[in-house]
């Protein structure tokens, strides 16, 4: 079957193995993970994060020679388009690393990378502030120089997985450097989470605010060296928010599967829900939403494999991200819509994926931002460049 | 033709907000412990009472307030900006309560009026959710009585009530029910949770042959679909009325939000996209306060009750779908802060997603408006009221 969309053979046994996994290991957790509040018993993630390495999913784009997969964006994509059908974000579970680790020294990548792609410790990235969230120039954390020690002071907020991270990587401010990313082991003197707020959804970690006092690392807690931040995160941020774009692709397939199971099932006034129009037509616009992200995504991740210009790549991200993100939440709103009365009880996935698909709309960036980068790339880049 | 508040709905108003404001203390407690306390709620029902504000659909010979809709829709308004739906311990007896006999009155009526006790009302199904002729409950007539049995699903406040206004099919004729919840043969199946974290539970119970007598009938034999319509003619209006006063705190946060947040070096309330969506909202706020006012000065002068029924349709129409735009472009403007449970804008975001779906999920009210203009044609909708 001819399609824009050109898998080879190890690409599909990697979607089936994505597929199966989901469906057998994940998804069943679905129910218990909303009851637990997110929080798995240690015996359910042990189970997960097993089956998830038997299955070679874990640190994907990581390289072979740290334990990783070695995937190309495209692998990356058709894999997440699985990981994205499940809710309450249990393929969080899967061990994996940031990617800016690969740019570590050999000994970060034995201490951190690799264990955490064993699934043996946690990562987190600490970026975002109380003054710096879409605006990451105001971030105030800073890190002194003090001989040949750094002490970091500052505040972030939204500290994903920051409850049981082993290490945060953190962004501050070198003295005389500008933005620099250091590793940050979370037992030392200095760090702690001062708050765990709730949040719309249920994850598996928390996002708390985790505070740094005087913190003193030595030059080794480095990433990829002294102001070199925002270039390191740039490949950071294109993937987060093309994986956040393809797991929305995936939420709206699994919520019109939902919604057609439902509305094919369910009769009132003597008839199928799905034989009226005011049922069935959302679902076609969902259907057509979720063609045209499925679409765009998959086109983002071969452009990026292709070695192609970076800030196109990131422009391009940035609209697949603020596409499919708005998109998946109509269909979200759609089906709960479809759903009736279940559709606001936490037991059915239509419920879940609308809390969860709304902070796809904030989160790496709000659609606000998202829709900034890509007005700016029409200019400097070409209109041509940008939607061809 | 005078749109100003006399005095009397003025100061109505400035009540309803006063113990909005006092009610308004008890949100984080409600959000962190999935409801509150008794005695949080026991203080809470002083604070009504000294307001003034009990029972305001009931007349004033029975101890309600005895407030006109519009009165009732000023109320409303203020109470609806309370998240948790803490607006819901300002009790209103439902007005199929008004059918009451005599002794009916001094047994439900009168203590719910005084809240010392509660109903709930019990009407959808399992099976009978848009449609609510797909009843399965049934009611056997029995000696003197009646036998009950069935399911209820979604009965709001069924943990905190004493008694259930429950929907049956008896011997074939809709017919409202007082069962006590302690009558054998009651009980709660499950509690589930919903997306909004509300001061109330609800439950769904199941009927087991639950014996009740001809004198918990409410309202005859076969009333059971006009009283239950009449409950959801009002509660229509109140929902436009507490979604507009929802919204409007949302759009103040946002604003006090988007004027004091700055990004890039300025206040983001200076960017033209944030603007947009405060304009927006602000649009949405008051075309919907407007009607919602109209339509229920219209119901105090004598709208016929379809014509009635059709605009209750349209107003909660309109305003659930207008506050879901408001709330959802305010969470936007919080940004990160607009998924935290502890912003009121987070709350009041899963709480109005149910407004577009209960009493009538949306899709519904459209077939409700649309076969009104079609049978009976636009003006019964749409032309002004005349003297």
């Amino acid at each position: 079957m001819a399609s824009l969309v050109q898998l080879s053979a190890d690409q599909l046994e990697l979607q089936e193995r994505a597929r199966r996994f989901v469906d057998d290991v994940l998804i069943p957790h679905e129910v218990a993970a909303e009851r637990a509040g997110g929080r798995l018993p240690a015996e359910v993630v042990n189970t997960i994060t097993k089956a998830a390495i038997g299955a070679r999913l874990n640190g994907g784009r990581h390289g072979l020679e740290h334990g990783g997969q070695g995937w190309s964006t495209l692998d990356y994509v058709v894999v997440h388009e699985q990981l994205g059908r499940n809710t309450n974000g249990l393929w969080w579970w899967i061990p994996d690393g940031y990617n800016v680790l690969s740019a570590g020294t050999p000994d970060q990548i034995a201490r951190y990378l690799v264990p955490a792609l064993r699934g043996e410790i946690w990562l987190s990235y600490a970026v975002t502030e109380e003054h710096a969230g879409s605006d990451p120039s105001s971030i105030r954390t800073t890190a002194r120089a003090d001989g040949d020690d750094w002490v970091i002071d500052g505040e972030k907020w939204f500290v994903t997985s920051g409850d049981v991270a082993a290490a945060h990587i953190v962004v501050a401010v070198a003295e005389g450097h500008g933005p620099t990313l250091f590793i940050v082991d979370a037992d030392l003197p200095g760090v702690e989470a001062v708050a765990d707020p709730p949040f719309t959804h249920t994850f598996p970690h928390g996002h708390p605010t985790v505070r740094f006092t005087g913190v003193r690392v030595g030059s080794s807690a480095i990433i990829g060296g002294l102001g070199e931040a925002d270039a390191l995160q740039q490949a950071w941020f294109m993937e987060e928010r093309l994986g956040i774009a393809v797991h929305c692709v995936a939420a709206m397939g699994r919520l019109l599967e939902e919604a057609l199971g439902w509305a094919a099932t369910r009769e009132q006034g003597g008839g199928r829900i799905l034989d009226h129009q005011g049922v069935s037509f959302p679902l076609a616009d969902s259907a057509a939403d979720a063609a045209a992200a499925r679409l765009l995504v998959y086109e983002v991740a071969t452009l990026a494999d292709s070695g192609a210009d970076r800030k196109i790549v990131h422009a391009k991200a940035s609209l697949a991200k603020l596409f499919a993100s708005e998109a998946a939440y109509r269909c979200a709103d759609r089906v709960v819509q479809v759903f009736g009365g279940r559709g606001y009880v936490r037991t059915y996935a239509a419920e879940r994926f609308l809390r969860e698909l709304r902070v796809d709309r904030i989160w790496e960036g709000t659609s606000e931002i998202q829709r900034l980068i890509v007005a700016r790339s029409l200019e400097r880049r070409g209109v041509r460049a940008v939607i061809a | 033709m005078d749109f100003a508040y006399p005095p009397r709905l003025a100061e109505l108003q400035d009540h309803a907000r006063a113990l909005a404001d006092v009610i308004e203390k008890y949100e984080d407690r409600c959000e962190e412990g999935n409801g509150l306390p008794s005695a949080d709620l026991a203080l809470i029902a002083e604070a009504v009472r000294n307001a003034g504000l009990a029972a305001i659909n009931m007349p004033t010979e029975w101890g309600g307030q005895g407030l006109s809709i519009l009165e009732q829709v000023v109320v409303q308004e203020q109470l609806g900006r309370l998240t948790n739906a803490l607006w819901d311990t300002v009790w209103r007896p439902a007005n199929a309560l008004r059918a009451c006999s005599a002794p009916q009155r001094t047994r439900y009526l009168m203590p719910c009026i005084q809240g010392t006790r509660r109903d709930c009302f019990a009407v959808t199904e399992e099976g009978a959710g848009s449609d609510p002729l797909s009843l399965r409950t049934t009611a056997r007539r029995r000696g003197d009585g009646w036998v009950i049995d069935g399911e209820k699903w979604f009965v709001t406040v069924g943990d905190a009530a004493d008694f259930l206004i429950t929907l049956a099919m008896a011997d074939g004729q809709p017919t409202l029910f007082l069962v006590d919840k302690d009558a054998p043969g009651v009980r709660v199946k499950r509690i589930p949770r919903y997306m909004h974290t509300f001061v109330y539970e609800h439950p769904e119970f199941v009927f087991e042959g639950v014996e009740v007598g001809d004198d918990k009938v409410l309202g005859g034999v076969g009333q059971g679909y006009e009283l239950t319509r009449d409950w959801f003619v009002e509660e229509r209006l109140m929902i436009g009325a507490r979604t507009i006063g929802a919204a409007e705190r949302a759009l103040e946060l946002a604003v006090e939000w988007a004027n004091s947040r700055v990004q890039f070096g300025s206040p983001i309330s200076g960017y033209q996209l944030i603007q947009g969506m405060l304009a927006d909202c602000a649009v949405d706020i008051a075309t919907n306060r407007a009607l919602v006012h109209l339509v229920a000065w219209e119901a105090d002068h004598g709208l016929d009750r379809k014509t009635l029924h059709g605009k209750a349709a349209l107003v909660k129409l309109a305003a659930s779908e207008a506050s879901g735009r408001v709330i959802d472009r305010c969470v936007q403007i919080f940004g990160g802060r607009g998924y935290m449970r502890d912003y009121p804008v987070e709350r009041l975001y899963r709480e109005l997603r149910v407004d577009r779906i209960w009493e009538g999920t949306s899709e519904i009210q459209r077939l409700t408006i649309a076969n009104e203009i079609i049978k009976r044609g636009t003006s019964g909708l749409l032309q002004m009221p005349r003297v």
